[in-house]
């Protein structure tokens, strides 16, 4: 089917993000900041608790990606990471296309929200659609 | 600007994609790198410093030192790396600018620009980090 503007993917990333998995992404990652697992550090340096580092949150959000274009179909990806993603919580990637090009290839405007309908990463990307 | 060696592990790319959600990636010797990934070529820098070290303090920097926060990333693929092949990892400075906040101070905006070679010295990923500080927090 050829892809239109204003066509959407919407699809659930994070269900209760757990604090376990922000430790996964730190070891995955290499990036240890105390800000994502440490506790007792994020709330003396007056943040509510632990967070989400905002990579983990694009890289949460690359799955919509993955799914839209397959392993290798992007050709750019960027996103801006407008406020703290918290465990518990569940976000939700939206993908809407901005522009069709002539060589087939797509543009889609990006939007992260969190369970309160809260968006927390904005973003867009670029690719070919994968197939079927 | 410096680089550094960036191999490409298959058990490192399962992982990865566990941490994002995949939950149930399994280990593929061919895997195709998610987009983020080269994020976690970080492990491989001998400058990076958001780990354990032997010859610095933990943590590193404390936030009101003005080191500012990740404020947002762009990744351009010239094409996507797979397991198995070693990439160089160039950094260099990028772009600078300033902008309005919304509570009436100025805020810097500064790019580290990261491009990753592949053996044939072509360009396959570059990925712009962008860090964001209060303009009068900067102290050069």
């Amino acid at each position: 089917m050829t892809p239109e503007v204003g066509d959407r993917h919407r699809q659930v990333v994070a269900e209760r993000l757990t604090r376990t998995q922000l430790v996964a992404y730190a070891g995955a990652s290499g990036d240890f900041h105390p800000f994502h697992h440490d506790e007792i550090y994020a709330t003396a340096h007056g943040f509510d608790q632990l967070f989400a580092h905002g990579m983990l949150t694009m890289g949460i959000t690359g799955q919509a990606l993955v799914t839209v274009f397959g392993p290798d179909g992007l050709h750019r990806y960027g996103a801006d990471f407008l406020k703290p993603v918290w465990p518990g919580d569940t976000l939700t990637a939206e993908l809407t296309v901005s522009a069709v090009h002539a060589d087939g290839s797509v543009d889609v405007d990006i939007a992260t929200t969190d369970q309160h309908g809260t968006l927390v990463l904005r973003g867009a990307a670029a690719g070919r659609l994968a197939a079927g | 600007m410096r680089s550094f060696e960036f191999p490409i592990e298959a058990g490192h790319i399962q992982e990865f994609k566990r941490a994002v959600g995949d939950y149930d990636a399994s280990f593929d010797p061919d895997a195709v790198a998610p987009p983020t990934f080269t994020v976690a070529a970080d492990r491989h820098d001998p400058e990076y410093d958001r780990r354990l070290r032997s010859d610095r303090p933990w943590p590193p920097v404390a936030p009101e030192s003005g080191s500012g926060f990740h404020a947002g990333m762009v990744f351009e693929y010239h094409r996507h790396p797979k397991a198995g092949e070693v990439l160089t990892a160039t950094v260099a400075d990028g772009q600078e600018w300033f902008k309005q906040g919304r509570r009436g101070g100025q805020l810097r905006f500064r790019e580290i620009v990261t491009t990753f070679f592949d053996d044939d010295g072509r360009p396959c990923v570059t990925a712009r980090w962008i860090n964001v500080r209060a303009a009068n927090e900067v102290r050069e």
